[in-house]
């Protein structure tokens, strides 16, 4: 760890000394949420990744040192676009990577489109794959739509009709909401209610309560981290016979309240550490220098930075458009041993894997939470291309 | 789904409110303490309220001491933080305007939830419901869990009994007259510091006996004292500043108020309680049971 920073420090006096390098250095702008909501599923665990498959990479690309910038955007889109503009205009950043917040990587869209500047990020909105996607842009998560598919339709299929949402009033939560809402009475179901929580939400009880006074069958949860967590507390202690629905369930949430807690849960997961061997070889590497395995957040910002190093070294230069042409046509390789594609309106299909929860009793201990039941191909997961509004995806 | 008016559901959500109540009663009651008698705005009062969350969760942790352990032991420790806190730092606040302990407060709010956030991460720590606690309990027209039966009777106590010793006992009026005029209770021979100093530490406990309170039932996270304590604040201004029994009054009543929005319009339920402290601000501009000046 501490010869990483080393590397890094003094790669970054370096950047400064050199005025003209032969070869541009390549330096990646990690734009993350550190702090709040998301950052132990993400943040600092998923730079550790990234500064995993730079050091795998040999710390290198084309002879020249592959520097790193973090900083956090807080999940404010001003915020976000000062770091982004500060990053492009005077330190020659070549890739924002993450930016896990769809207000910021939207913002950041803008200001990139036209320039030599790539985006990975791992932002939800469908907005971000349509009217506001770019040349140099990648989405490394689901998209709203596909999460709310991959989430609800295997909670239909098994007769849940009668939907409640409880939905954190953020882009993100409505945008979830509507998608997984369109979901639920394509196939049939009803949305019988539901609630906006604000960010300083602690007692959800309430909500719970209305459920049941409704009727619902299934409780979808278009919301994360500690509210998320809190909701299935409450929900087990007031005994709530409905089956919840989480969208973004990781690891770390298990830690945080426990196992007991999300008992009967099941859901989709892009990555999971005990999946196969190839994933716990990762996870052994990545646990090693970071105490608890990775979660799929960690997990997707190693697979997008090697391909993005990768694409660098075969295309030999720091051109985006070069580059995000090799990244498509060349499919990424995954921690797990398959493949995944990138799409000119910046989807990645890749498949997804449905879990459920083990009992207390299956779990040998921490970070042993899930067991993997399934795979849905990616191809049933991906929006439809030609319903994209993407002028990038055309031709 | 606005305005669904089901008489069960409504019943529901007030006790569920008061509950929450319960949690706004003994976190403005600790306020409504230290402001009352020491002068200071304790914006740190919801960090010490997460500590004894925290605390809780360590006790059991590492020494495996359970729910009613801690409940004991860990506001005991939350008001020994609470008295370094104010030796080492509050105490030099007094003699000056009540605007600089709000900033003290505030930035030493920030650095405890940074360095909580550092140790145990953002996400938490998990706690379970006592054993002895676990189950429900049919209420006609709800089965309401054991737990919150629990908090809302201990609650109650906790609060007229901090009520009685304040304002009932020979301890209480010599407190309140060592705040009126600290020169002459000083002259009859009572350490005053000393005394303001355990006032603080007892104002703190409060918060964290809350804290352990709501350990089982509220997810323990480095925000959840930031979270609720702006509530708490609102309740404290609508209660009137340094009411005692203002503030638990007005606690429980935001809660059942709270509970019945949440029933009839959960949208507007958070807003609630500061449209009401708006109302009162510019009817009663000393709270509900403030004291004109």
């Amino acid at each position: 760890m501490k010869t990483n920073w080393l590397k890094a420090a003094v790669s970054a006096i370096a950047l400064g000394a050199m005025s003209l390098p032969a070869y541009a250095d390549v330096t990646i702008g990690y734009l993350a949420q550190l702090t709040g909501g998301s950052a132990d599923l993400s943040g600092e665990s998923a730079l550790h990744a990234v500064r995993m498959a730079i050091d795998e990479f040999g710390g290198k690309v084309n002879g020249e040192p592959i520097n790193v910038l973090s900083a956090d955007h807080m999940g404010k889109a001003d915020v976000g676009m000062s770091i982004a503009r500060e990053w492009i205009d005077q330190k020659g950043v070549n890739l924002l990577l993450n930016v896990d917040n769809s207000a910021v990587a939207l913002a950041v869209s803008d200001l990139i489109r036209d320039k030599n500047v790539s985006m990975m990020m791992a932002a939800a909105s469908t907005k971000l794959i349509n009217e506001k996607c770019g040349p140099h842009q990648v989405m490394t998560v689901l998209d709203t739509a596909s999460v709310a598919r991959a989430v609800v339709l295997p909670q239909l299929k098994a007769g849940g009709k009668k939907w409640f949402f409880i939905t954190v009033d953020y882009a993100l939560g409505h945008e979830l909401q509507a998608r997984a809402t369109e979901a639920i009475t394509a196939a049939g179901g009803e949305v019988v209610g539901g609630v906006a929580h604000t960010p300083t939400t602690t007692d959800f009880s309430a909500y719970l309560l209305q459920a049941q006074a409704l009727g619902a069958t299934n409780i979808a949860l278009a919301t994360f981290g500690s509210w998320q967590n809190t909701i299935a507390k409450q929900a087990q202690e007031f005994g709530v016979k409905a089956t919840l629905a989480p969208f973004y369930l990781s690891d770390t949430d298990f830690k945080a309240v426990g196992l007991d807690v999300f008992q009967g849960v099941s859901g989709t997961i892009l990555f999971y550490w005990d999946q196969n061997d190839a994933t716990r070889a990762f996870a052994k590497r990545y646990r090693e220098s970071y105490g608890r395995p990775p979660t799929w957040a960690a997990a997707g910002m190693y697979e997008y930075t090697r391909h993005y190093l990768r694409a660098i070294d075969a295309v030999d230069g720091t051109d985006a458009d070069k580059i995000h042409a090799w990244m498509r046509e060349h499919p990424m390789e995954l921690i797990n041993g398959s493949t995944a594609t990138i799409r000119k309106d910046g989807v990645t299909v890749r498949d997804v894997f449905s879990y459920r929860t083990k009992t207390p009793a299956e779990s040998k201990g921490d970070w042993d939470y899930l067991v993997i039941t399934g795979t849905v191909p990616g191809d049933e997961v991906k929006p439809d291309l030609a319903q994209s509004t993407c002028p990038y995806a055309k031709g | 789904m606005p305005f669904d008016l089901n008489l069960n559901l409504i019943l529901g959500q007030m006790v569920l409110g008061l509950v929450n109540g319960v949690f706004y009663a003994i976190l403005s009651l600790g306020l409504a303490i230290i402001f009352g008698l020491l002068g200071v705005i304790n914006f740190a009062h919801g960090v010490f309220f997460m500590l004894g969350a925290f605390l809780a969760y360590m006790l059991g942790a590492t020494l495996g001491i359970g729910y009613w352990g801690s409940l004991l032991i860990a506001p005991v420790l939350v008001g020994l933080i609470g008295i370094v806190v104010e030796v080492l730092l509050i105490r030099r606040l007094y003699k000056i305007d009540h605007l600089y302990g709000l900033l003290l407060t505030l930035g030493l709010a920030l650095a405890i939830e940074g360095l909580i956030r550092i140790v145990f991460g953002q996400q938490g720590v998990p706690y379970p419901i006592p054993p002895s606690l676990r189950g429900a309990v049919d209420i006609g027209f709800m089965l309401l869990p054991l737990y919150r039966v629990w908090v809302v009777v201990a609650g109650i106590v906790l609060c007229l009994a901090t009520w009685f010793v304040i304002e009932r006992t020979p301890l209480g009026a010599k407190l309140r007259a060592a705040t009126d005029n600290p020169a002459m209770v000083q002259a009859f021979g009572i350490n005053v510091p000393v005394m303001l100093t355990l006032t603080y530490a007892a104002g703190v406990a409060l918060a964290g006996v809350g804290g352990v309170m709501a350990a089982p039932v509220m997810t323990i996270d480095p925000a959840m004292g930031t979270n609720i304590v702006i509530v708490v604040f609102a309740v404290v201004v609508i209660g009137g500043m340094g009411s005692i029994f203002g503030s638990i009054v007005t606690g429980l009543g935001l809660g059942l108020l709270e509970g019945l929005a949440k029933a009839t319009f959960p949208s507007a339920s958070s807003t609630v309680i500061f449209v009401a402290m708006v109302i009162i601000l510019v009817l009663r501009p000393r709270g509900l049971f403030g004291k004109m000046a």
